[in-house]
């Protein structure tokens, strides 16, 4: 997946280009609990140590398809089929309610 | 009675609570067991079969008796061990399984009955007469059974799941967890501690032991802070891991506000995690046994262990007359310290004759308790000895029949424990758990210093294996007192000998199963029930086999034990279910039309996750068919607008792609010219029919397949496996686009003119024959047009990237709505394609094949395609199969239904003479009466027949006409115009 | 359950969809005869050991792997492309 520029010009000569920049519903989740809010819904190991600046992975939240990147120290770009944000937004309030009311 | 000068309780912060509606104080630090000792209450319930008065046993999760219920109204919680529970201000809880109360239970006649109540009973009673068991027996049973009993509301709080992930997950933390956790976090290594108890420390909290010079407390307190302050270690107290599965990965259920009077809103109530660790230490302790002789399970009995704990934690002494019995010098350490606190110690009664003297207090070497008496409360127990018989004056017993380690989660992989006779009782087998060690009292080291000792070693060893160096450790001093024991599982006599306390099974319940021949620990176990509770048998199972062991001449080992499974302790399915009630169930799915379609209050149904509208009421109507019948004529006379942007569409491009497209089709798409789209029909392997849709070519090189709404999942997911398992020798790349693209389909004789106002160039008819496609403009926006019917008018699909779909869904209808046309929703999209003979996933529902749909001469003979060579089975290809047929009313009755069974006239209406079934109806405003589409036995020979249409669940028996599926224009000329 | 993909590094299982047997792979001729369609659609081995399954990286890259494991000890022994292996007979 390219994200963030136009495909270079020669690029269609060596591959299928697809653009889907509508088919995505894009979060960016950030704060000192981040990865906690995360670990509520996402079967991966997103902790700093082993999910670095720049990693990214394509797993599941909860029962969606989503691509997740680390951005920042204490940020993430979660992306969602544009279909399913009201999900997306849903399930990421929950998690994050559920951890913040641990004080 | 509460001890000056005892305990970790908070004496500073009274907390009130209620006990079957008496109002009680207790302390912060307290569980209700403690508190309600601390009251004197001695009978906290009453036993499952028996209803005989129970008293607290415990002073851990293994409690068997003191089960109660904690709070009212939709969330109170059934079953809880007040052993577990902790107190808070304001806590109410009522004992369970008694009737009228705790005192006075009527259902306590069953004690009587007990002769009649054995092992096995209801094997061999409640089978006369017949007739009662339905109406009498099982409604009376019912009752009678189970312990607590759900609110009946729906529950009222949230519950978690999580994941975690670690280097090293160590289970418990006792003085062998804790030592395992400070040497492997030390080291570097991504520590997880988890341990059931709100304070880590393990034994350590209940005993007087010193470690390193100071209170055992203290340097578990110490060591606690220091990996508090660690990045690297988690620790997660009321965190009970409740089960092992394989490659590492663990269960574990944290109580998260259990203990909190007040709880805010959105704090869960459990979180159910998944812990993925590289590797584990497990340090979970080990687990008193009682001894079973007549009348062991009085209020005031309890394990010597736990009246330590209640001494040593809580400051509460369960009695003023403390007797003591058991196999081993647990009770000499519980006298010592209950003589330290001031306690009457009554005597020491040790099963061993060698027996170690009293300092203070009388032994009893060589002799046994046989008896007790005190049906509400302890007030005697008989010892018998060489002497004699000597009855005691007594309000508290506490025994010790020796430790069971605590090995269940080794065994979660169905391996079984090692018996040792050295300690008499089981330890894991090395290697039960990939990647797991033992440390501690769990692998028979009961020792401060064992614990201690094999805490550090096993973390060394884990270190080793993940590659990380462990710094040297100075193990502080702690007792290494050796674990003497003699054998004593029963106390020969009559009378019943309680073994399984939840469940009430005795002593002879498990001699009568072996003397019936039930002589395997399995079958033991269901034929009396032992271990079944919700204890899982943690007080008796050892003692049981050991029991059977005897009375069927074998080896404790030989006998074994039965297969542990989790979890470890009760978890709530409300824990297990998490996340998904509510909205959480499933995705739910928008299209971008869906706010202006609910603004025009379309009333929404489920297509899979998808919201899609049913119809679109008008100023007037009331009822859907009015709605429906009037969009269907909107659409046959004007022009309407749907959305069908549910439909799967998969981009299909590369070298290889028409050759891909060529196998996965049952007919032929490598001839297809660009600008042209084609239906398609896919078969699955078995020669049945997968999916239908159509396939646009938009270039050389590049197609748009299209499935339907229910299948898109599937089919995307079956390219995928054809190209990568099938033909990677294709050169061909798939991408589903279903998100990418908006798509309305805009259909009706006027729908050329509607999309005329709305495209930048108009189409001209000549340009755009019936099935072409390709790129067009709207509003500078680049979109594709594909011309195919869905409805048998002329019709259009236009295709805009979806961050235009709200916007270009009004201005259709906006447009729409100036020439008498608009939107219109699923209902009228069925009668439509109904009204045609077009099938759905009604009709190729996964049984049916290309010839039952009259789809046969589609099938190319030119190539082969998944599916070819199975549909050309006879057996799937006899005329007489059930065959695709339209079924109009042609009698009195009007009413079609789908699911209706099809029968000659004449015959009798039973299912061996069915000669079909109907698969959809609808009421058709075009024609004027109801449509039907089904299947029937050489149905395409059989036009103008009557059939009956039976329903035996609606009571519907209808005459029909068999007639071609396409009801209108057969020619197909007004889609063609 | 964890499964190894060798795109994406080791997943929990749940991330993947599992099709069945990996003989899926041996598709047979058009012509081979109604044997060997009937065994290819129908008829599975059921060991009690080692097993070769045909496993989808769904939430994940969407690579089809077969993964091979053993029926009786859950060990994961092997995970591979099928696109890598692609069509022994027999498989």
């Amino acid at each position: 997946m390219l994200a963030g520029s136009e495909p270079a010009p020669g690029l269609s000569g060596h591959a299928v280009l697809v653009d889907q920049s509508d088919a995505w519903a894009v979060v960016r989740l950030q704060g000192p609990q981040a990865t906690d809010v995360l670990a509520r819904l996402v079967p991966v190991d997103l902790r700093p140590r082993h999910f670095k600046r720049g990693h990214t992975v394509r797993t599941d939240l909860m029962r969606m398809n989503v691509s997740i990147t680390r951005v920042a120290d204490a940020a993430f770009l979660i992306m969602a089929f544009r279909s399913m944000a009201a999900t997306l937004v849903h399930d990421l309030k929950t998690a994050m309610e559920g951890v913040a009311a641990r004080g | 009675m509460r001890i000056a000068g005892r305990g970790r309780i908070d004496r500073r912060s009274p907390v009130r609570f209620r006990f079957d509606g008496i109002d009680y104080s207790g302390f912060q630090g307290d569980t209700l067991a403690s508190a309600l000792l601390a009251n004197d209450v001695r009978l906290v319930g009453r036993s499952f079969k028996y209803h005989r008065p129970r008293g607290v046993l415990t002073a851990g999760s293994e409690e068997p008796n003191a089960l109660m219920t904690i709070g009212s109204g939709a969330g109170a919680e059934p079953n809880v061990r007040a052993t577990v529970q902790e107190l808070f201000p304001g806590l109410e809880a009522r004992s369970q399984n008694r009737w009228p109360s705790l005192n006075f239970d009527l259902m306590a006649v069953n004690d009587l009955a007990a002769p009649f109540l054995g092992a096995g009973f209801y094997y061999k009673t409640f089978m006369w007469p017949r007739a009662f068991w339905e109406r009498v027996y099982e409604p009376v049973i019912r009752n009678a059974a189970g312990l607590g009993a759900l609110s009946g509301a729906h529950e009222p709080d949230r519950n978690e799941k999580a994941y975690a992930f670690c280097d090293l997950l160590v289970i418990g933390g006792g003085p062998a967890g804790l030592m395992a956790a400070l040497v492997a976090a030390r080291a570097g290594a991504d520590v997880i501690v988890a341990d059931e108890d709100s304070r880590m420390g393990g034994r350590l909290l209940a005993e007087t032991f010193e470690v390193g010079g100071r209170p055992g407390v203290n340097w578990a307190d110490n060591v606690i802070a220091e990996l508090n302050a660690m990045d690297n270690v988690r620790l997660m107290t009321r965190t009970t891991v409740t089960g092992v599965y394989d490659q590492g990965t663990f269960g574990a259920l944290e109580r998260v506000s259990h203990h909190l009077a007040v709880r805010p809103e959105a704090l869960p109530l459990e979180t159910f995690w998944r812990i993925q660790a590289r590797r584990s230490i497990l340090a979970a302790g080990a687990l008193e046994r009682p001894v079973a002789f007549r009348n062991n399970d009085r209020p005031g009995i309890m394990t010597a262990g736990a009246v330590r704990a209640y001494l040593n934690r809580w400051g509460v002494c369960a009695g003023r007359r403390v007797t003591l019995f058991g196999n081993n010098d647990d009770m000499h350490r519980t006298a010592r310290d209950l003589l330290s606190a001031g306690i009457h110690v009554v005597a020491v009664i040790d099963s061993r004759h060698d027996a170690p003297d009293g300092r203070g207090y009388r032994v009893y070497k060589g002799a046994m308790v046989c008896d007790s008496s005190g049906r509400r409360g302890l007030e005697s127990v008989t010892v018998r000895s060489i002497g004699g018989e000597d009855r005691i004056a007594t309000d508290c017993l506490a025994m010790s029949g020796g430790w069971n380690p605590t090995v269940h989660l080794t065994c979660h992989l169905n391996a079984r424990p090692t018996w040792r006779e050295d300690i008499l009782g089981f330890v894991p087998t090395p290697q039960a758990v990939p990647g797991m060690s033992v440390a501690g009292a769990c692998n028979g080291a009961f020792s401060t210093h064992d614990c201690l000792r094999e805490g550090a070693a096993a973390a060394r060893d884990t270190l080793e294996d993940l590659g990380l160096r462990a710094a040297a450790i100075d193990l502080p001093e702690a007792e290494d007192a050796p674990h003497a024991i003699s054998p004593l599982w029963a106390v020969p006599g009559s009378g019943r000998a309680w073994l399984d306390f939840q469940n009430d099974v005795c002593v002879k319940d498990v001699r009568q199963a072996a003397m019936e021949n039930f002589r395997s620990v399995e079958h033991m176990k269901r034929y009396t029930t032992q271990g079944m509770a919700t204890d899982q048998g943690k007080n008796s199972n050892v003692a049981a086999l050991a029991i059977l062991a005897d009375v069927t001449g074998r080896g404790i080992q030989d006998t074994g034990t039965t297969t542990f499974r989790p979890p470890f302790s009760p978890v709530s399915i409300a824990a297990m279910g998490a996340g998904a009630q509510g909205k959480g169930f499933a995705p739910e799915r928008f299209t971008t039309s869906h706010k202006a379609s609910a603004e025009r209050g379309a009333p929404m149904i489920e297509a899979g996750l998808w919201y899609r509208p049913s119809y679109f009421p008008a100023p007037g109507e009331s009822h859907w068919r009015q709605s429906c019948d009037r969009e269907v004529n909107m659409v046959r006379t004007s022009v309407g607008v749907c959305d069908v942007s549910t439909l799967g569409k998969i981009d299909v491009q590369g070298p290889g792609a028409a050759a891909f497209l060529d196998f996965v089709y049952v007919n032929t798409f490598s001839t297809l010219k660009v600008g042209r789209v084609r239906y398609g029909l896919m078969l699955r392997e078995d020669g049945h029919v997968m999916d239908d849709g159509t396939c646009a070519r938009l270039g050389d090189t590049h197609f748009v397949v299209t499935t339907t709404t229910a299948a898109a999942g599937q089919v995307m997911r079956h390219l995928e496996f054809v190209h990568q398992c099938l033909r990677p020798d294709l050169d061909v790349a798939l991408t589903s686009v279903t998100e990418q693209w908006a798509q309305f389909s805009v259909a009706g004789p006027r729908s050329r003119d509607l999309l005329n106002a709305v495209l930048d160039n108009p189409i001209a008819v000549k340009d755009w024959p019936f099935m072409a496609c390709g790129q067009v403009f709207v509003g500078g926006v680049q979109a594709r047009l594909f011309r195919i019917s869905f409805s048998g008018e002329q019709a259009y699909e236009l295709a805009v990237p979806a961050r235009f779909g709200d916007s270009v869904f009004r201005i259709l209808l906006d447009h729409a709505e100036k020439i008498g046309g608009g939107p219109y929703g699923l209902e009228a999209l069925n009668v439509l394609r109904l009204e045609k003979g077009f099938i759905t996933h009604a009709e190729i529902h996964g049984r049916t094949t290309a010839f039952d749909i009259g789809m046969d001469a589609m099938v190319s003979d030119k190539k082969d395609c998944i599916g070819k060579a199975m549909s050309r089975r006879p057996g799937l290809t006899d005329p007489d199969r059930e065959r695709l047929v339209g079924l109009k009313p042609a009698g009195e009755v009007q009413l079609l239904v789908a699911g209706a069974y099809l029968f000659s006239p004449g015959d009798d209406p039973v299912r061996v003479n069915a000669q079909g079934y109907v698969t959809s109806v609808a009421f058709s405003p075009t024609l004027g009466h109801m449509i039907a589409l089904g299947f029937l036995r050489n149905g395409p020979a059989r036009h103008g027949e009557r059939v009956r249409m039976i329903d035996h669940l609606r009571g519907l028996d209808a005459t029909c006409e068999v007639v071609d599926p396409v009801f209108l224009d057969p020619e197909g000329e007004r889609a063609r115009d | 359950m964890r499964i190894t993909c060798p795109i994406c590094g080791e997943r929990d299982r749940r991330e993947f969809y599992y099709q069945g047997a990996a003989i899926a792979l041996a598709r047979p001729a058009p012509d081979a005869g109604e044997a060997a369609w009937d065994a290819y659609v129908h008829l599975r081995d059921n060991p009690a050991g080692v097993t070769r399954d045909l496993w989808q990286h769904e939430s994940g890259c969407s690579a089809w792997i077969v993964v091979t494991r053993d029926t009786v000890t859950h060990e994961v022994l092997d995970s591979a492309l099928a696109a890598d292996i692609g069509m022994e007979a027999g498989a």
